[in-house]
């Protein structure tokens, strides 16, 4: 099953480096510009984390949210009226007429995906289908300015978290 | 200045002083940062708030807010008692280092940690890091917003100075600049007052101390403001002074394209352009390239440009031979701009333009020279020992610690009433008191919302969300309660920018006052010199006390 959803050569996919978000929400404002969508439903949300370690120093974290388009999705498990499906691009597609508003996929969802908006449908990120399609990155990875979210095909960046890792190495050998 | 693409591409460690790069310029910095980093620099970060730049950091140091001066000069001690200052450096570049060390000689790492709140070996690790590596010193605004903040970049840019940690690739003390935007680049004066038409100057009204100065001005009394491209109340130090300034005008036009705070106190809103239908230009901050913004849209409604608006005013006013009908905004960049800029050049799809190097290099003070009287950083100011004798302030040749006027240690007694002090981010969703009011930045914002420390709330029984006054004896503010240990105790964090209309503005609670190193008085002046004489507004020059709403 796995096999079947694996990208092809070419395809990109979308890397959420947490070290580098500082929390801006700048993608959460490129994705409601992108698709038009009003106050109320988050397709992206940025959540921040505090923690405090045993010497009482405190630090952030923050994690851009969106639908992961998981492999293996619960949510496309639960739907009963299988509004949710995988397409062919490895993305995990809602068929908007057919959803009932059960609230099912946000029962299941690890990260909150699922959003609700006026009409009360299941609405959520697609991936940004159509850009990728014309090559673009999506509109998160396009706007994001600390480079925490980078479109790219997973060839492309595995290179890139290797030769960062090399430079770091070379640095810290000199 | 030395710019994020020129450090980023050969510092060693970079100390952020006072600077949350995650927030505030956000486009400007942070991917510098992340390359620097990534070559293996090290992050230093000078702030009492958690803030994102700052969990990055391999040091954060958490000084009590306005107490950066002496940390500034702790480290310059112990870097000195360890011989890793750079003598070679102070003995040809600088003069005045036997001063400096009268005073830093004082700052033991024992009395640094007791003022500044930081741990001993924190500040000595710090200071040991930032002397032994390529050093790039970024400031901010953050520490510089007390009555001591002129005092606090004294202190910080000897730091600098003192390990020799200037021009050289990778290697500066950076202040706010805006490129050469005010170094002699642009012909602001032709514009302004183009050449024949010979306006005449009355006197200068310092900007922040407007309030005050509004309403002292004579000789002629000011009757009328015309405001656009800024907030008159909202960010004003002195808001409740500045509306009572506001209620004593004959006529206040606001140009804006929102009811703001200033549009309620107006006789007259006009409709001002977007930046989308008019010409302009962009300097900004930390870069030293200009880009020329073209009108992609044509003026909506009733707008029109700004410059169109300025232009009729000047005609009817009598200045028609200097203020062509004709002319387009274009017209006016070429006059503010160098005759040979090569103005196509800077447009989309072409720009931006890098500026003339004359004007900015890429590495600035490479030379050695500086623009002192002496040619050298001047640790001890000559420059401010002269000044002392024309105009009255606080002029000390060498850098001090002197707690802010309105601080825990600067005024015990207010603070046995009023014990918390504020400071104010400026948040990555707004620019200053800008987008607060669209409903797609107040989803992520929420409701005006004050941190406080979770022992600061525990003790005054408030938890997170409670509904919470801030107050001290000029006003009070209503907002929600975050409990969070990003903020330090003893402090509250209250964003700037929150419009008084909507609640939550910061403004309101404090104390209208200028900061040195002049005293500018009741801030009508006769002349004024931006470099030397400082025109920094201490908003966070303030104490408050807080309980459940």
């Amino acid at each position: 099953m796995r096999e079947e959803i694996m990208m092809a050569a070419g395809e990109t996919m979308l890397l959420i480096d947490q070290s580098r978000c500082v929390g801006c929400h700048a993608c959460e404002t490129a994705c409601k510009m992108e698709n038009n969508v009003p106050p109320g439903p988050r397709w992206m949300e940025v959540v921040e984390h505090e923690s405090v370690d045993a010497a009482g120093d405190v630090a952030l974290s923050f994690l851009p949210l969106n639908c992961r388009h998981c492999a293996d999705a619960p949510c496309i498990a639960v739907c009963p009226t299988q509004a949710l499906a995988r397409d062919g691009l490895g993305l995990v597609r809602l068929e908007r007429e057919r959803c009932i508003g059960c609230g099912e996929c946000l029962f299941v969802c690890p990260f909150g995906a699922p959003q609700f908006g006026e009409d009360r449908l299941m609405q959520k990120c697609h991936g940004c289908r159509e850009r990728r399609a014309r090559n673009l990155p999506t509109a998160c990875a396009q706007y994001c300015p600390s480079g925490a979210l980078r479109c790219a095909t997973p060839r492309e960046l595995s290179h890139l978290v290797r030769t960062s890792r090399a430079a770091l190495g070379a640095a810290r050998a000199d | 200045m030395q710019t994020p693409e020129v450090w980023s591409r050969h510092t060693e460690l970079v100390l952020m002083w006072g600077c949350n790069a995650s927030a505030a310029g956000i486009h400007q910095e942070i991917g510098y940062l992340y390359d620097a980093m990534e070559r293996g620099a090290r992050l230093i970060v000078v702030d009492p708030i958690v803030t994102a730049v700052a969990s990055k950091a391999h040091l954060h140091l958490r000084p009590r807010p306005s107490t950066d001066a002496a940390l500034a000069l702790g480290m310059i001690n112990h870097i000195v008692s360890r011989n890793l200052h750079d003598q070679d450096y102070l003995e040809r570049h600088t003069q005045g280092f036997s001063q400096l060390m009268e005073e830093a000689g004082q700052w033991t790492l024992e009395r640094t940690r007791e003022v500044t709140g930081v741990p001993e070996g924190l500040i000595a690790q710090a200071a040991e890091e930032y002397a032994t590596h390529r050093s790039l010193l970024e400031c901010g605004y953050g520490h510089q917003r007390y009555t001591n903040g002129h005092r606090t970049q004294q202190a910080i840019s000897a730091l600098a100075a003192v390990c020799g940690h200037m021009g050289q690739p990778g290697a500066h003390c950076n202040f706010m600049e805006v490129g050469a935007a005010y170094t002699g680049f642009l012909n602001s004066a032709r514009v302004q007052n183009p050449p024949g038409a010979d306006i005449k100057k009355t006197r200068l009204i310092s900007i922040s101390h407007f309030g005050p100065a509004l309403r002292a001005a004579q000789d002629p009394p000011i009757k009328g403001i015309i405001k656009w491209r800024g907030s008159l109340i909202t960010q004003q130090p002195d808001a409740r002074g500045m509306i009572e300034a506001v209620k004593g005008l004959d006529f206040l036009v606001s140009i804006d394209q929102f009811l703001t705070d200033d549009t309620d106190w107006s006789d007259l809103v006009l409709p001002a352009c977007t930046i989308f239908e008019q010409w302009g230009v962009h300097p900004s901050y930390r870069h030293q390239y200009l880009q020329l913004q073209v009108p992609v849209l044509e003026p909506q409604h009733e707008s029109m440009p700004d410059i169109d608006f300025w232009a009729e005013l000047a005609r009817r006013m009598g200045y028609e031979a200097y203020f062509p009908r004709e002319w387009t905004g274009l017209d006016w960049l070429r006059l503010l701009l160098p005759d040979d800029f090569p103005l196509e050049q800077a447009m989309h799809p072409h720009g931006p333009v890098r500026l003339p190097e004359r004007f900015c290099p890429p590495v600035p003070n490479w030379d050695g020279n500086f623009q002192t009287p002496s040619g050298k950083i001047e640790l001890y100011s000559g420059v401010y020992a002269e000044r002392a004798q024309r105009f009255p302030g606080e002029w000390d040749p060498v850098p001090r610690y002197v707690p802010s006027a309105e601080s825990p240690d600067g005024d015990p007694e207010r603070a046995a009433r009023y014990p918390l002090l504020v400071v104010s981010q400026h948040p990555a969703t707004r620019t200053h008191s800008q987008f607060g009011n669209l409903p797609y930045i107040q989803e992520i914002e929420g409701p005006a919302t004050a941190m406080l420390h979770p022992d600061d709330a525990a003790a005054r029984g408030i938890a997170e969300h409670d509904r919470i006054r801030i107050y001290n004896d000029r006003a009070d503010s209503h907002v929600l309660a975050h409990l969070t240990r990003k903020v330090l105790p003893g402090t509250v964090e209250l964003d700037s920018g929150r419009w008084i209309k909507t609640g939550g503005n910061v403004n309101l609670l404090i104390h209208p006052r200028a900061a040195g190193p002049r005293d500018v008085g009741d801030g009508v002046m006769a002349e004024y010199d931006m470099q030397l004489d400082g025109h920094t507004i201490p908003y966070f020059n303030l104490l408050v006390e807080v309980e459940k709403a």
